[in-house]
């Protein structure tokens, strides 16, 4: 159960100059995987113009100690069955300023000043997959749990990859692998 | 002991749009907060409905917590690393030093940016989650937390929220939703606009609530059953609601709190846009004539001024181009907003028609001659050959006369369709 990050482009709009970012993926291994496409949280990196953006389900657990979580219910992420050597392109759209939350104390707006996403020179790209359907289990104690839970047997692939202006084919379809 | 809204991040006019949304327009306001400039403080007088929405409203601006509500884009990294659009809405306690603690809400003002969401319905498969909806889901944890009331289990908290909202999906007429399940995602099922029940937000933001909800329900069934039956309808209201949802929620959020400022909306703008659509509507109803344009007679259109009476509403003293540029040196409106095609053919252009037609006809008084016929069905031809250049992609060439037909015809059918 493989599966390989291949390549990753970063298409503009000429109409609104909007961005978006593709990435190739491609089932290097013999059974059917369940492939996340709905995208999570960005971060880019302003001095090396690494974007990270990870096609993964969540991960409640992350919160820091400060933060009380009451309400996070996450959906089921968005998924694509992917057959052993076929590919696919994930894409996310990428915005211009990536606004993270940043703890401030006490009485405060969220806004900060976010991070401008300049040049995008490379791509730290994470996919996670499983054998079977990332499905949340009803009635777990908290989103933590469910989603505990839903990963049991999931694997997530990293790369960090160069990435072009030139747009991917939208259709690759099974390659030989 | 108060609501905020986090007026530095994302869209705070769509934050207060949502409010007045849920609370039916009735007494909201907005007031500086001293020494925090990047948030406003919302005040709610005693709400004059018995919606159990309002007095939900109510309970937490009254609250003793402090709540701060960010509209933030989709793209939003919440605190646990995750994408608002993984969840729509989230609500938390920051306990944060230094005091004092806050509960914030945060959701999705972009709506998975653009494409909505949808959730598990009692009833559908999948129903719409409107924004406002969004907002008051989170908003009933918030209440929860405040109030001391909280689940034992974030399960159970999660279905007590969700109770919460179908009170208010019920009390809207939207679908309820299936507290039994947290499917959802992006994607709404439906063709609603995310501002729900905002649409005609200036009209219902100038008008008192049941004259608003008349002229809203009567600009909605026009619109629905007959100018979107089509291609050419169903693009035009996309593109007029994108630029009408760029600048109405900001404008409306100054019209509730300003007495001077909503009277001159509601005279230059909303009262003879209403009567020209009213008018119009009924010009369509009446199917189409023989002729290139509106087609319609001198006899036809004797008749329709006279029933409908109109004017219905004199001339204003100003012309809305005036008034726009009012707003624009008060700074309530963007310079470019006169300049929009869609704004400016479909609502400024028929406000400015109005004028004409109410001058022309107290000038020249009933029945209406045949001159002034050939000079309404001028105008009105010409009205439509300035329409935006991007507007017949959806069906080249369509003339003034098929949309009318093709509208009538299609309300015809429903009319058939509900006799039988």
């Amino acid at each position: 159960m493989v599966l390989a990050l291949e390549t990753g482009h970063v298409v503009v709009d000429e109409t609104t100059g909007e961005r978006s970012l593709s990435v190739v993926v491609r089932n290097t291994g013999d059974e059917a995987l369940h492939v996340i496409t709905g995208g999570a949280g960005l971060s880019y990196d302003e001095s090396e113009g690494v974007l990270s953006v990870a096609w993964a389900g969540p991960d409640p657990s992350q919160a820091p100690p400060q933060i009380d979580i009451v309400s996070f219910h996450p959906f089921t992420p968005p998924q694509r069955v992917l057959a052993p050597g076929e590919t696919l392109v994930l894409s996310v759209a990428v915005p211009n300023v990536v606004h993270t939350f940043r703890p401030a104390g006490g009485l405060s707006g969220l806004g900060g000043a976010g991070v401008t996403v300049d040049e995008i020179k490379q791509v730290q790209a994470t996919v996670e997959y499983k054998a079977t359907p990332f499905q949340p289990v009803r009635g777990a104690a908290s989103p933590t749990e469910t989603w505990r839970q839903a990963r049991i047997g999931a694997a997530a692939a990293h790369a960090r990859l160069k990435v072009s202006s030139r747009p991917p084919d939208p259709n690759p379809g099974p390659t030989a692998s | 002991m108060v609501l905020y809204v986090d007026m530095s991040i994302g869209s705070p006019d769509l934050v207060f749009a949502d409010l007045y949304s849920l609370t039916g327009q009735d007494g909201l306001g907005e007031n500086n907060v001293l020494g925090h400039p990047d948030l406003s403080m919302i005040t709610y007088g005693t709400p004059s409905t018995s919606s159990p929405v309002a007095a939900r409203i109510k309970q937490l601006v009254d609250t003793a917590a402090d709540i701060v509500i960010s509209a933030v884009p989709s793209s939003y990294v919440l605190p646990n690393g995750a994408a608002i659009s993984t969840a729509a809405g989230a609500t938390f306690r920051d306990n944060t030093p230094p005091p004092p603690f806050v509960i914030r809400v945060i959701y999705d003002y972009e709506m998975c940016s653009g494409s909505g969401y949808w959730v598990a319905g009692e009833t559908k498969p999948k129903i719409d989650m409107p924004r406002a909806i969004i907002l008051y889901h989170e908003l009933s944890h918030a209440w929860h937390l405040a109030s001391g009331t909280i689940a034992a289990t974030p399960a159970a908290e999660e279905i007590a929220a969700e109770l919460d909202e179908n009170i208010a999906r019920t009390h809207f007429g939207e679908d309820t939703r299936l507290t039994t399940s947290h499917d959802g995602g992006c994607g709404s099922p439906t063709t609603k606009t995310p501002d729900w029940n905002l649409d005609c937000f200036i009209v219902a933001a100038t008008m008192d609530q049941q004259e608003a909800k008349d002229q809203v329900d009567a600009l909605r069934n026009f619109r629905d059953s007959v100018l979107r039956s089509t291609p050419v309808g169903l693009q035009f209201f996309e593109r007029l609601y994108a630029e009408y949802y760029s600048y109405s929620p900001g404008l409306a959020r100054h019209v509730v709190q300003d007495p001077a400022l909503r009277a001159a909306l509601r005279e230059h703008l909303v009262l003879p846009l209403l009567d020209v659509c009213s008018w119009a509507a009924r010009l369509v109803e009446q199917g189409p004539g023989p002729g290139p344009g509106l087609g319609t007679s001198e006899a036809t259109l004797n008749r329709l001024l006279r029933e409908n009476a109109f004017p219905a509403v004199p001339a204003p003293r100003r012309s809305p181009a005036e008034l726009i540029q009012e707003l624009v040196v008060t700074g309530l409106l963007d310079r470019d907003v006169a300049g929009r095609p869609y704004t400016s053919w479909a609502l400024l252009q028929p406000v400015a028609f109005h004028a004409w037609l109410s001058d022309a006809l107290s000038r020249r008084g009933y029945p209406v001659d045949r001159a002034l016929v050939a000079e309404v069905d001028g105008r009105v031809q010409s009205w439509w050959a300035r329409r935006p250049a991007d507007m017949d992609a959806a069906q080249p060439g369509e003339s003034l006369h098929t949309w009318a037909a093709a509208a009538w015809s299609f309300r015809r059918l429903l009319d058939e369709a509900g006799r039988a």
